[in-house]
């Protein structure tokens, strides 16, 4: 794969180029990247697949107007034709006072960001540890009949940014997950469960709980039904809840509030949820997937209170949405790749942990919903209105169990009202990796309106 | 793209472990981008990537390696790495292309233009959306417009290649009224270049989606519970691809997850559905002229009125289950595996109106636009959502209801289709599975479906 070293060179001569154009201030971010997917369906090898890839991409500022570009090429002649490209774009798009550069500033670098270990491990061995994960997942209940996707994946990941004004900066990351969909039949009917993980090394990588995971879920849903339409009390699972918290994530973004398209526009300082809930957005959270020493504008990442026991205090923000706001970047400047535009975007955005352990709320929680799974999330939530519908899957809980399965209703509602309503929220915080490191623990809400029968 | 000879070496050095089968998919895609918000042209970007993906096949088992590039000392070097799940003795001989052999299908002649003329028409759309209301509050217009050069070759001598363009225009629009917030979306796209907009004007796109962002201020909640449902013309695509279009992707049916498993020649909709997957209509925007493993592109009957015919196939499956391939073995770039997708999939077209659907229904309501869905193969159970719906009363169209997703169940709503209507209308649309995302058309004529669960806030 393409180096550190290497990228690190693109990027300075990117901005070099700048020197070329009047009045030209620029900016460039370089990713290589190398991953490895690995899948097994039936205990042998489907496929395996390692992809690597390297490009840079460029924002050209001429005077306050931005033109952007991006390139596989990483050679001089490829690098200076993008930035040529990067500069006529920017005369042809408007300026705003606003639109500026990260300035410098010292960052220090995160030591947990890399597992060197990952890296060298033998494929052999991330293949028999897949291999035993399905196994493990089909001996679990006669009822399992295999796996719709059994699959392991790692990637390497290198990046370097640096700007016009200083910016320099540069980390390397990777990461592991692993991931089964199961199987599970009685009669004609099947069920799927699924189960994930994710880590930094594979020594954390928890297999065993994926294989778990999966399989209670499956075995679990069969026999389910609707049930009658109505209110009903609902205890997310920690990853449906992660799904929930995501929506908030992209509606604390500066940018989409200023702009209208939050459904947090206007609300900043007022109460947006229960009391017991707090969120953090933390770049720097050790351990965690999404940390990263500094965002993709180069400024350092920070730790944020977005939301303080239910007050809603603070926007996550790059560096022109800061400098809307006349307030310091929160670090939270990212690209999905290095051809993608910059835009707002959390990094371990989570719901901090309550005392219950997922039993206690079971526990209280006699005639409400377990929600395991929701279907439908990107088509069913507004992200501007806060109005959601989507579909559900899970059990009622009696007696502190999850009892009766059900199937094919939806559960629908607001999102803040949502918010509003946590009863309970559990100790058990979990991240998903989604867009940004999403976390949640259990959380009960008070009630939403159930479409069934 | 890449010479003979070199796609020729490359192929010998997937084989030379022991594979039954080794392809190259090559690619190269320039796009612009182009997005205006604020009364704002935001961001314009251009760029290149290319880059190729190698397959080796042995056993059961695909070996894949990709690289951003087109050079042949790096593809050499991923074909040495897509070789790692084999090693044994060749099996194959080696692969040698005829010239006169292959697919190139006729240049289509497409326009281009300058960034000037691009940022022009997002402008023209931006400033029509704002000056529908003075309750808009935002106006995001993303523009779009890509190249791309493909070229498949595979050791079996067939070799494909082609060049063709798409351009897509998307308008979303914030209303807000006191407390009411609402949006409203539209994005037109085909496979065409900048005469794409000889066809499409941006302002009636911009005035769509503000109207309809508009018209759902006035809405209330959505009602629960079952009831007949008419989907509008051109939307009701996304029932047919999500309630029964994945459950016949071979793939999911070879891993029985599929509740169409085993159904081939039974009754599994209404005697009024037959539904098609055709890839050739010309510039529809999940259209291409062979697909991504060479395979000539056709237009498939999956259902003849009612009965279920066949399943959606790649190489690999086609190879798995003993049926032909039938062109739907799909990728989202160079970085991916090939698997059964679908591409403009549609319940063809039948003798109702949309007016008479809705004159025969006494309390339901009418979808008049959709968004996306999802489905679970395994036990059928789908949902869509609605973001523009009103209620029937009395065979009338009544009063807005907000957003609500729709949820049924794949065997059994097709069951239910008791009308279709005589217009088929495409939308284009983006199709995800197994963490890729495709381009395909829902397009579809109006539908009238006799009962669905509405996932409505209304007790």
């Amino acid at each position: 794969m393409i180096s550190g070293a290497r990228l690190h060179e693109a990027v300075e001569f990117a901005i070099k180029q700048a020197g070329s154009f009047p009045n030209t201030e620029a900016e460039a971010f370089a990713i290589s990247s190398r991953r490895l997917t690995i899948r097994s369906v039936k205990g042998a090898i489907e496929s395996l697949e390692l992809s690597e890839d390297a490009g840079v991409g460029i924002r050209a500022l001429s005077g306050t107007a931005f033109g952007h570009s991006y390139t596989t090429d990483l050679s001089e002649t490829g690098i200076s034709e993008a930035f040529a490209q990067a500069a006529a774009n920017s005369h042809e798009s408007d300026p705003d006072r606003f639109n500026g550069l990260a300035e410098s500033k010292p960052w220090q670098p995160l030591k947990d960001i890399l597992d060197q270990e990952l890296n060298s491990v033998d494929t052999e061995v991330k293949i028999s540890r897949l291999l035993e994960m399905e196994e493990l997942a089909s001996s679990k209940h006669q009822a399992i009949v295999g796996s719709e996707a059994a699959l392991y994946g790692d990637s390497e990941n290198h990046v370097a940014i640096c700007n016009s004004r200083g910016v320099k900066a540069a980390y390397q990351t990777n990461s592991c997950y692993a991931y089964l969909s199961l199987l599970a039949r009685q009669g004609q009917e099947t069920q799927m469960g699924t189960g994930f993980a994710a880590s930094r090394t594979l020594s954390d990588l928890a297999f065993t709980d994926v294989a778990t995971e999966a399989a209670e879920a499956a075995v679990g849903l069969l026999g389910g039904t609707r049930i009658e339409s109505g209110r009903y009390p609902v205890v997310l699972a920690a990853p449906v809840a992660a799904e929930f918290v995501g929506v908030l994530a992209s509606a604390t973004s500066a940018e989409a509030i200023y702009k209208g398209r939050s459904m947090l526009t206007d609300k900043l300082g007022q109460r947006i949820g229960a009391t017991s809930l707090t969120i953090y957005d933390d770049g720097r959270l050790p351990q965690a997937l999404g940390s990263v020493p500094v965002d993709h504008e180069g400024t350092p990442t920070t730790a944020t209170t977005v939301v303080d026991n239910g007050i809603f205090s603070s926007m996550l923000s790059d560096t022109r949405s800061a400098l809307r706001l006349g307030l310091p970047s929160t670090g939270n400047g990212f690209r999905a790749s290095y051809s993608s535009a910059l835009s707002v975007a959390p990094t371990n955005f989570y719901i901090v942990p309550g005392t219950l352990k997922p039993q206690d709320i079971l526990d209280a929680s006699d005639g409400a919903l377990y929600i395991q799974d929701v279907q439908g999330f990107h088509s069913g939530v507004n992200p501007v209105t806060g109005e959601f519908s989507v579909g559900a899957q899970g059990w009622v809980i009696e007696d502190g169990r999850k009892s009766r399965p059900f199937r094919e209703i939806t559960i629908a509602g607001d999102i803040l009202k949502l918010f509003h309503d946590v009863e309970v929220i559990g100790s058990d915080l979990r991240f998903m990796p989604m867009s940004g490191n999403l976390g949640s623990p259990t959380i009960k809400i008070s009630g939403l309106i159930v479409s069934g029968e | 793209m890449i010479n003979i000879e070199v796609v020729e070496g490359i192929l010998n050095i997937a084989l030379a472990q022991g594979a039954r089968f080794a392809d190259l998919y090559a690619e190269s895609k320039s796009s612009t981008s182009i997005v205006a918000e604020n009364h704002e042209i935001e961001i314009i970007n251009t760029g290149t990537v290319s880059g190729t993906g190698i397959r080796i096949l042995a056993g059961e088992a695909a070996g894949f390696a990709s690289i951003d590039s087109l050079e042949a000392r790096e593809l050499k070097s991923a074909a040495e790495t897509a070789r790692a799940v084999v090693n044994s003795p060749a099996i194959q001989k080696a692969v040698c292309f005829q010239e006169n052999r292959g697919i190139r299908p006729d240049r289509r002649t497409t326009e281009s233009a300058s960034i000037n003329q691009k940022t022009d028409l997002v402008r023209k759309a931006s400033e029509a959306g704002w000056a529908r209301d003075r309750r808009i509050r935002q106006v995001s217009v993303g523009y779009v417009d890509q190249t791309k050069k493909v070229l498949v070759a595979d050791s079996k001598g067939n070799w494909a290649e082609d060049e063709f363009s798409a351009t897509r225009l998307t308008v979303s629009v914030v209303a807000a009224d006191g407390p009411a917030v609402q949006t409203g979306h539209e994005g037109p796209g085909r496979l065409q270049g900048f005469e794409f907009f000889k066809q499409i004007d941006p302002t009636e796109v911009a005035i769509l989606a503000a109207d309809r962002a508009l018209k759902m201020l006035e809405a209330k909640a959505a009602p629960t519970g079952e009831m007949p449902v008419v989907l509008e013309e051109g939307y009701g695509g996304v029932l047919l691809h999500e309630a029964c279009g994945h459950g016949l992707e071979a793939d999911l049916v070879i891993k029985e997850s599929s509740v169409f498993g085993d159904r081939i020649g039974t009754k599994v909709a209404s005697s009024e559905v037959t539904a098609i997957d055709d890839p050739t209509i010309e510039s529809w925007w999940g259209s291409y002229s062979f697909d991504d493993e060479g395979v000539p592109a056709r237009r498939n009957v999956l259902i003849e009125d009612g009965i279920l015919c066949k399943y959606i196939q790649s190489r690999e499956t086609a190879r798995k289950t003993g049926a032909e391939p039938t062109g739907n073995g799909r990728r989202q770039s160079f970085r991916h595996l090939p698997i059964p997708r679908m591409s403009n999939t549609f319940i063809a077209p039948g003798k109702s109106s949309v007016d008479e659907m809705i004159a025969s229904v006494k309390r339901g309501l009418y979808a008049k636009a959709l968004g996306g869905g999802q489905v679970n193969t395994a036990n059928g159970d789908f949902v869509f959502g609605v973001s523009e719906g009103y209620m029937i009363e009395n065979g009338k169209i009544g009063r807005p209801v907000k957003g609500a997703t729709l949820i049924g169940n794949g065997l059994q709503v097709l069951l239910d289709v008791a009308a279709v209507g005589v217009r088929l209308v495409a939308k284009p649309g983006f199709c995800g599975k197994d963490g890729q995302s495709v381009p395909v058309t829902t397009g579809q004529p109006a539908i009238l479906v006799s009962r669905m669960t509405v996932g409505g806030t209304a007790l």
